[in-house]
């Protein structure tokens, strides 16, 4: 592991920018990751942590279109740089070696 | 749909600028998501959660350093700055070190921030009602050519215009684009419409009102001019609220029809949401030509509203209206001979009556805010004397003086705009209360709220407050000399200059809070006088209720009204709990107005100036006994006082003096002018009541008509109970339904409450004022106090010299009184002067109390001066206590 580790949260975040490909913006990524994981998630802290993921070099992001609803705001589209990629496929073989085997103790 | 605005403020202030199109834009797209599956409640309990998270979160980076700039202390003492980055740059810290400086002093930074929050909110909130009030015009169409008219009679204002006249002026005038007229009144009317007959507020308005004010229905059309006429279909327009209401906003409602008064009415149109013109209601019908009150020129019913020509000047268009009134006057002279028409702005003419209590309110919330900016400059500069050794250790260091007072002035801007951020939610607060003391007619009350001017303001004030008592202390801090202030090591002395200035600050103060104090001691008096008031009956456990049945079919004949409000009262007699019931056309304080034409028969009037005008109102038998009006000569109606019997009236006392002065009046003669000069017989003289208003200065004579000999369709009960008079609504209810279920019971309320509600403006003016002078004599207190806590704390050497040298507590003592109370007696001779040359401009909000009021400018004194003696007490105690040994050591 680097400097700069991979926190939970910027985990969370990462994967629903991956799933959501070219949509990516903060309404669908903080809706992907509220529905998939249950938790609430404040607009703050998700701005704050996508800024610092374009900070550490692992995302990047492009100003888009403002939309009425938005009250003719404009939205930020992100996307995952190769770096990003990288450090997301590192976790998950680290996560997956390390869960290999332990997942019937969790369960019991 | 919009997001909440308080919250929506914070986020913006707190977003970072780079982000903060993206944040907000993100938040009103989920907002508007939430409001759609959970309602608009849950949405905006949502948003107040995301505005919480980003101020804890953005507050929590922004103060937390994390900040792309890596500075240390030398940046604060550092050289000046050079290009536009660096200043920046310096500017952030310099905020970033006046944060963590005023975290390091908790009490001072929430004494302060609190003083600010109180002062600024209640500055904004009063000035976005004077914004949403008196400056911005009504949301009309160009509405700076709307005007209003209204009748003049021998030159005094008298309001209502005839129907009729409105007509010739509409006609002959080339000056109005075109001329509308709206009734003076609004109008309850029974209706029968989807479900439950319910009474609805309704307003008569010509056909081309709406066109003139430019404001289209939402649904359906305008009225079209035939439909003046009284001969053409009866249409009605409804609001959009009532259209939600018993419609569910279907637009199938165009074309369907309702029962008004036992008349079909067909719904032409809805017109827009928020829309309401003079008075608050759900119907508004056609005037037509030549109908009840509209029939002859001496009906004057009617506001007229009118819009210029472009290229005509309000002066002009008066100089015309003026021209047509003298023609009608030689047509016309037995009705038209004194009488004119004014025109005025309309937004003028709307908020003419508001406008003296909302700029008092403005003064006496500037008055509290300077209050608090002494008191925090006040708070400063002590302050800013116990860092001087701070300063001299950081100019030594290098900072220059420019940047000494950069950081000075960003501490107190800190605080200032912590302060006006919290005075926002206080904002909200006051708000609510000034929408409800406002009368509902006024333009902008309804959307009243803190609107981007108001914002801007807020924070145009926090800034300018924050320089204000910012430039002082920094400008003395940077003066210091460096040398002088380090050798001094730690203990501080206040200079001769330094205790003036902040002596003059506390002599304002005392000043200022003394002018406040007069003026709510004031307006509390004039209310509490109108509060206790004679109204000349006895308001307690007494139930009214208004009952107006249809003017076609069951109650067509006066023997048919007569028999159903016998039968009721005779059913409503025998409930349990009920002593008496009576009712009359209109009771007192509850519905006004009335008045005709009134002579003594023997004495007829020779020449139209000897006219005047009494109260007509039409009661039943026991309504003086169920009123408690007493009777000072004569009887009361009994049931054969009807239409075959002699027609027989009952005058007040005032009406008695006024016609036959120390003459017998019973039995004698006098003509109302209902249509005929027959007169009418008095039998008896009853006390005078207080029919329009507890506040009325003039006598209102009234004349009293037996109800069998004028049957009336619309009747107010009055009901005493021997308990609580609410208790009886059911049974009314009940008795009511039994004799004819499709009439509604409508205005049921106690006459207390009537009574109440008819002074709550006056109230609200005395509480907020009274609330402000609170606050005000409060902050001079503390000021005061922390003044003489200073000095004392500054000599506690000297003191402990003189106590050491013999003397006795009581020299001691007079010493700090006499340094306390001579700025409090100062400070109380100037507020004494400015509050006679102030109080004058309180003169039409008060009632039976003179501006110049003794007793209250007395007792304001008295009290004021008591509480600076008990600021001042504390401090003169610890000195008197100072042990001379410690006191000495200190050295």
């Amino acid at each position: 592991m680097g400097r700069d580790a991979l926190g939970e949260f910027e985990h969370l975040i990462m994967l629903a920018i991956l799933r959501l490909g070219p949509e990516a913006y903060g309404v669908p990524i903080i809706d992907e990751v509220e529905a998939r994981t249950g938790r609430t998630v404040s607009e703050a802290a998700a701005y704050l942590t996508l800024r610092r993921l374009e900070e550490k070099g692992w995302i990047k992001s492009r100003v888009g279109e403002p939309t009425p609803e938005r009250g003719g705001r404009a939205k930020r589209y992100f996307k995952l740089l190769p770096v990003g990629v990288r450090r997301l496929r590192e976790s998950r073989t680290a996560l997956v070696q390390m869960w290999d085997g332990v997942a019937a103790e969790l369960d019991r | 749909m919009t997001p909440p605005k308080l919250p929506f403020f914070f986020i913006f202030l707190m977003a970072p600028a780079d982000g903060r199109d993206e944040i907000l834009g993100d938040l009103n797209e989920r907002f508007l998501a939430i409001a759609r599956r959970r309602g608009t409640r849950g949405a905006t309990l949502w948003y107040w959660s995301q505005a919480w998270s980003a101020v804890v979160r953005f507050g929590a980076r922004r103060l937390n350093l994390r900040l792309p700039i890596r500075s240390g202390p030398n940046r604060i003492n550092g050289p000046q700055p050079r290009n536009r980055v660096e200043v920046m740059n310096s500017t952030f810290s310099d905020i970033r070190y006046a944060v963590r400086g005023l975290i390091k002093s908790p009490g001072f930074t929430a004494a302060t921030v609190l003083t600010l929050a109180l002062g600024i909110g209640a500055n904004t909130a009063m000035f976005s009602a004077i914004n949403s009030i008196l400056v911005k015009p009504p949301a009309y169409e160009d509405p700076d050519r709307l005007i209003m008219g209204l009748s003049t009679y021998k030159s005094q204002m008298a309001g209502n215009v005839s129907a009729m006249d409105y007509f010739d002026f509409r006609d002959q005038n080339d000056v109005l684009e075109s001329m509308a007229a709206i009734a003076s009144f609004p109008l309850g009317v029974p209706v029968i419409g989807t479900g439950e007959p319910e009474r609805v507020q309704s307003a008569i308005v010509t056909v081309n009102l709406f066109q003139t004010l430019g404001v289209d229905p939402q649904l359906g059309r305008h009225f079209v001019p035939e439909e003046e006429s009284r001969d053409s279909d009866n249409v009605v327009l409804i609001s959009h609220g009532y259209w939600q209401r018993d419609f569910g906003g279907e637009s199938s409602v165009l074309g369907r029809t309702l029962i008004l008064n036992g008349t079909p009415y067909a719904i032409i149109g809805v017109m827009p949401a928020g829309f309401n013109f003079l008075h608050e209601v759900d119907l508004w019908r056609p005037m037509q030509a030549n109908a009840d009150w509209t029939g002859a020129r001496r009906f004057h019913n009617f506001f007229t509203v009118g819009r210029l020509k472009t290229d005509v000047t309000l002066e002009q268009a008066q100089a015309q209206m003026d021209v047509i009134a003298r023609q009608l006057a030689v047509e016309y002279p037995e009705s038209n001979k004194y009488y004119g028409l004014r025109l005025f702005g309309l937004h003028e003419s709307l908020v003419f009556f508001v406008r003296p209590a909302l700029l008092m309110l403005m003064g006496a919330v500037g008055l509290v805010l300077l209050i608090v900016c002494g008191n925090v400059a006040s708070l400063l500069l002590a302050r800013s004397l116990a860092r001087r050794t701070e300063v001299a250790v950081r100019s030594a260091l290098g900072a220059t003086r420019s940047r000494l007072v950069r950081q000075f002035l960003a501490e107190s801007t800190v605080l200032a705009v912590t302060g006006g951020a919290l005075g926002l939610l206080f904002v909200q607060w006051s708000l609510a209360t000034v929408r409800r003391m406002a009368p509902p007619e006024l333009p902008g009350v309804a959307n009243l709220g803190i609107d981007g001017v108001g914002l801007a303001f807020a924070l145009g004030v926090s800034v300018l407050t924050g320089l204000l008592f910012g430039i002082v202390p920094a400008l003395r801090s940077a003066k210091s000399d460096t040398s002088q202030e380090l050798k001094a090591s730690g203990r501080t002395t206040e200079t001769g200059a330094g205790i003036r200035l902040r002596g003059s600050l506390v002599v304002a103060q005392v000043a200022l809070s003394l002018v406040l104090l007069i003026g709510s001691g004031l307006l509390i008096r004039s209310f509490l006088s109108l509060r206790y008031v004679d109204s000349g009956f006895d308001s307690s456990n007494l139930l009214t209720a208004e009952i107006t049945l249809p003017m076609t079919g069951d109650y067509e004949e006066p023997e048919q009204r007569i028999r159903f409000y016998e039968s009721l009262m005779n059913d409503i007699a025998v409930l349990p709990g009920v002593e008496a019931v009576a009712a009359s056309n209109r009771l007192p304080v509850k519905n006004r107005g009335g008045d005709v034409n009134v002579y003594a028969a023997e004495r007829p009037p020779v020449t139209e100036g000897e006219l005047r005008t009494a109260l007509i109102r039409t009661v039943t038998p026991g309504y003086f006994e169920t009123m408690r009006i007493p009777l000072m000569a004569g009887r009361e109606f009994t049931p054969t006082d009807d239409g075959d019997a002699p027609r027989v009236v009952i005058v007040d006392e005032s009406v008695a003096e006024r016609y036959f002065p120390g003459e017998n009046p019973l039995g004698r003669g006098l003509v109302v002018d209902v249509g005929t000069d027959e007169p009418w017989e008095i039998i008896g003289v009853a006390g005078y009541v207080r029919q329009n208003n507890l506040q009325e200065g003039d006598w209102n004579p009234t004349v009293y008509f037996p109800y069998k000999h004028g049957p009336r369709l619309t009747m107010r009960l009055a009901i005493r109970s021997n308990g609580e008079p609410l208790a009886l609504v059911g049974g009314l209810r009940r008795a009511l339904r039994a004799l004819n279920r499709d009439i509604p019971l409508a205005a049921v309320e106690t006459m207390d409450e009537v009574l109440a509600g008819s002074v709550t403006q006056p109230k609200m003016q005395a509480y907020l004022v009274g609330a402000f002078a609170l606050v005000a004599l409060l902050l001079a207190a503390i000021g005061l106090y922390g003044v003489l806590a200073y000095a004392v704390s500054q000599r506690i050497h000297e003191m402990g010299i003189r106590i050491a040298l013999g003397a006795n507590a009581g020299n001691v003592m007079r010493l700090v009184l006499r340094t306390g109370m001579g700025m409090v007696g100062i400070g109380l001779g100037i507020g004494l002067v400015a509050g006679f040359g102030l109080t004058r401009f309180l003169q039409s909000l008060l009632y039976q109390v003179a501006p110049t009021d003794p007793t209250t400018f007395i007792g304001v004194t008295v009290v004021l001066f008591v509480v600076g003696l008990a600021a001042c007490f504390l401090p003169a105690w610890k000195a008197v206590k100072t042990d001379p040994l410690v006191a000495l050591r200190v050295e």
